[in-house]
């Protein structure tokens, strides 16, 4: 059995800095293609997990200006408990901003582990975790605390918003793509994730399994974080790509340049009026996130055999989004999503 | 921008230059007639200039096909007669004219200056661009263009100004000449025009003197040119007609777009116990809105682009068709034998052809002329002065480049282009055309090659030679210059023994037969990647 507890209520930059930690889950780890999953302020700040629940990467972040030694022994407290809790957790990591280069013995590392830390301020750090695991003084050593002190990952933070977001985008555009626009890309996330909190779990239950979280509805799944990148990022495309992507090729073949022209307008417009639709908007919505799906589950399948899927699986009856519209669409998203698969240059 | 690869042929034969590197490339031979000029005019025909082919090879039937770099990324180009196809990861496009083509370079390969023109702001041509860097082997002329487009050598220095960032009006004298000119040949237009309509009005058995004459050849071959010309001004006039709805449409969109925005829900909801208007979703699955303020700014952004070049299409469409029908008129007036006849052929193959409003057109034109040419004289005067000093400065390198190449030379430079009058001697041109080419790239800064056929034209002197190539190794970027040497500087290895020169030999070519079988296979793979489009 696994209860609920210290969920917290934060305030805006601390939620800045737990979706900076979800986007380091979910895009900057060697394993991060695993992660299909996080909660938020469950077990922890953050929690990736695959998509069985069986690898937990439980976080905590700590955004403070200065983080003595106290304070950090006082931050690992939420991952000890989780440590010892029923639940295996793959990894620990305390995600804070970077800290003073004069408390690590290899102050090049922003990802290391305990023993990269001076002994000087490990004493602080278990002076005060002791503390306040024992809620008291008596420095007596709690259970498994060495073992928990070495399986810890400290990760620092020394990227800017946008790098974030950048790197967790496998979709490579034609233009340049301004820091701005992925920076309110990261502010929605981040209200994503505060809302996710406006539920109330404190000493809810769960029996047996991790994945019983989801009936919390306190998660996002990487497939929406994708969907809503490339969504952006399509949006950004309309009436702006460089000619005909190579995918739509076969649907134009025989038109004249005039034609071609209209063919890719006509596109573009309704393209245009779908980002536009408010009322709309759900539908559209859903074929984004199932094209995105089908073409990233395997990118040689070509785009008519994405769409006949497509309309197997969902039927679209939004008036402007016509069969040549959503081929279109289809292969805008296949063409940003080959190009980030391939090296180009061959001189 | 730097060329990679240059090829050019057709199903059957085929050439391919891959040796390309992005420092100083020599191509030489040691005789004539190795095909130098066709990979040096072929690539930049490619690029989309008007080339000058020698008369012997068919240019038209055969493709052409480059692989440039710029800023990192690759592009393939493939062009045949006036289609070019373009192709960079992942997005491909064709263009049957290049025209529309140079709209897609300026706005995804390389921004073109914009020049005052007309009394309108106009985005230069391909070709007039490159003169900036290239110098083709025929045509030369110091005075003026190579090329002979729309532009002229006062839009080439407005050019100039532009890339330098001194855009305005055009306030050189030369122009303000050119429009008096305008002025008065329109004024001399209309009285033709006004003549025509009396002509017409008093003639109205014309058409039996019509069909006595229609079967010489000489008719025949007027109808035909007149006829390719009417055809010509036809399909202008509906490519423009489709881009003027296509605006429409898009205009349209705007204000569609900004209705579909507006969300149904009006008022607000609340708690019905306690009236907190905070009320949180949840139980739902978490949904993201369909589009931010950036996308959709975007998204406006980018069709107000396009309507605004679909305006400088349009206005493209029309001074063609103005100009194809400037031609027709010509073509009409230079018949044989009198001057009634031509008005039958007018009336027989171009009877849209209205006078009256041929004539309110004209003197329109006048009007606007004159008000330009008052605005002009009154230009300010410190961009004068700017652009003097940017002509100073130039010239200043060009003496320098010159002195430092021909010690005793005895050349003076007033401008870019020489006077109409002045002769050179010897390899003065070529000394002319060197210090031109460098002084800009010095000044401009731009980010294109350098590419000079037959850069020795006129005997140039082994030590100037030598200078040359040492200020062309310099540069620090891709020149690509050609040469056909004599014998014993053949033999002695010239530019092989030079390590700073990319030397590609062409002499084991045979004579006028540059394209070959054997290339024929790669040639036609480069072909496929084009997705079997067919130009």
């Amino acid at each position: 059995m696994y209860t609920f507890k210290k969920t917290e209520k934060n305030n805006k930059k601390a939620s800045e800095f737990e979706t900076k930690s979800m986007l380091y889950l979910l895009g900057m780890r060697h394993d991060s293609k695993d992660i299909d999953i996080i909660t938020i302020d469950c077990f922890n700040d953050v929690t990736g997990a695959n998509e069985e629940f069986s690898k937990l990467w439980d976080v905590q972040s700590k955004n403070h200006s200065s983080l003595p030694p106290s304070k950090i022994g006082e931050s690992l407290l939420t991952l000890y408990d989780n440590f010892i809790s029923s639940i295996n957790f793959y990894e620990y990591i305390l995600f804070i901003p970077k800290l003073n280069r004069d408390y690590l013995i290899n102050g090049s590392l922003n990802v290391y582990n305990y023993q990269n830390i001076e002994d000087k301020q490990k004493k602080g750090i278990e002076k005060k975790l002791k503390e306040k695991i024992n809620g008291n003084k008596s420095d007596s050593i709690p259970t498994l605390f060495f073992d928990f002190l070495d399986r810890v990952t400290f990760v620092e933070d020394n990227k800017s918003i946008s790098t974030y977001v950048k790197n967790l985008s496998q979709f490579k555009n034609k233009r340049l793509i301004s820091e701005n626009i992925y920076e309110n890309i990261f502010i929605e996330i981040r209200n994503a994730q505060t809302v996710l909190k406006n539920t109330y779990i404190e000493n809810e239950t769960i029996q047996h399994h991790p994945s019983e979280v989801l009936r919390f509805k306190r998660h996002i799944t990487k497939s929406k974080i994708n969907t809503l990148l490339i969504n952006r990022l399509i949006g950004i495309d309309v009436f702006s790509f460089p000619g005909v992507p190579i995918p739509f090729l076969p649907f134009i073949v025989g038109l004249d340049e005039e034609e071609v022209k209209d063919v890719l307008q006509e596109c573009n417009e309704n393209l245009s009026r779908a980002f536009f639709d408010k009322n709309g908007c759900k539908a559209f919505w859903k074929i984004s996130e199932m094209i995105i799906g089908l073409i990233t589950s395997d990118l040689i399948k070509d785009v008519t055999q994405i769409y006949i899927e497509l309309t197997l699986k969902i039927g679209i009856n939004t008036s402007y989004l016509t069969k040549d519209t959503i081929l279109y669409m289809i292969s805008l998203i296949k063409t940003g999503l080959e190009n980030d698969n391939k090296k180009d240059s061959l001189w | 921008m730097i060329i990679k690869k240059i090829a050019f042929g057709d199903n059957n034969k085929a050439f391919i230059e891959q040796r390309l590197t992005s420092g100083l490339n020599v191509i030489y031979s040691d005789d004539n007639n190795r095909g130098k000029t066709l990979v040096m005019q072929g690539a930049m025909y490619s690029l989309g200039y008007d080339s000058i082919f020698p008369s012997s090879f068919n240019y038209k039937e055969k493709y052409f096909y480059s692989k440039i770099e710029i800023d990192n990324k690759e592009y393939e180009l493939l062009r045949k007669r006036n289609s070019i196809v373009i192709k960079t990861d992942g997005s491909i496009q064709v263009f049957n004219s290049i025209g529309d083509f140079k709209y897609f370079f300026d706005k995804y390969i390389h921004s073109l200056p914009r020049i005052q023109k007309n009394s309108r702001k106009k985005t230069v041509d391909l070709s007039l661009l490159y003169e900036l860097f290239f110098i083709g082997q025929d045509n030369r002329n110091p005075s003026g263009l190579i090329s002979k487009g729309q532009f002229n050598k006062v839009d080439y220095k407005n050019m100039v100004y532009s890339l330098a960032g001194l855009f305005t009006n055009d306030s050189d004298e030369l122009y303000i000449l050119e429009i008096k000119n305008k002025i008065e040949s329109s004024k001399i237009k209309l009285k033709e025009v006004r003549k025509k309509i009396t002509l017409i009005k008093s003639n109205p058995e014309i058409a039996e003197i019509f069909s006595k004459l229609f079967d010489s050849e000489r008719v025949q071959a007027k109808i035909k040119s007149i006829k390719e010309l009417n055809e010509r001004i036809s399909k202008l006039k509906r490519s423009r007609l489709r881009e003027i709805n296509r605006k429409a449409k898009l205009e349209l969109l705007i204000s569609e777009l900004n209705s579909l925005n507006i969300g149904l829900s009006e008022g607000d909801v609340r708690c019905g116990e306690c009236g907190s208007d905070k009320i949180f979703y949840s139980n739902n699955d978490l949904t993201f809105e369909i589009s931010n303020t950036d996308v959709r700014s975007e998204i406006l952004k980018s069709i107000s682009e396009s309507i605004s070049q679909k305006n400088e299409i349009i206005h493209d469409h029309t001074s063609e068709i103005n100009q194809a029908q400037v031609s027709l008129s010509r073509e009409m007036r230079d018949s044989p034998p009198n001057f009634q006849k031509i008005i039958v052929y007018q009336e027989q193959v171009d009877s849209e052809n209205d006078f009256d409003d041929e004539a309110f057109s004209i003197s329109q034109e006048i009007g606007s002329l004159k008000s330009q040419l008052t605005r002009i004289e009154s230009i300010s005067s410190s961009l004068k002065e700017d652009r003097k000093e940017l002509d100073k400065k130039i010239l200043g390198i060009m003496t320098k480049l010159y002195k430092s190449i021909d010690w005793n030379g005895n050349l003076e430079f007033h401008d870019i282009f020489t006077k109409n009058d002045s002769t050179f001697s010897g390899s003065e041109e070529q000394e002319f055309y060197f210090c031109k080419i460098v002084a800009l790239n010095e000044v401009l800064k731009h980010d294109f090659p350098i590419m000079i056929d037959s850069f020795r034209d006129g005997e140039l002197s082994t030590s100037k030679e030598d200078r040359m190539l040492q200020i062309y190794g310099m540069m620090n970027k891709q020149v690509i210059l050609t040469a056909t040497l004599k014998d014993e500087e053949y033999k002695s290895n010239k530019y092989k023994s030079n390590i700073k020169i990319n030397a590609i030999d062409y002499s084991s070519h045979s004579d006028c037969k540059i394209l070959t079988k054997d290339s024929k296979d790669e040639f036609s793979s480069l072909l496929e990647n084009f997705h079997g489009i067919v130009i």
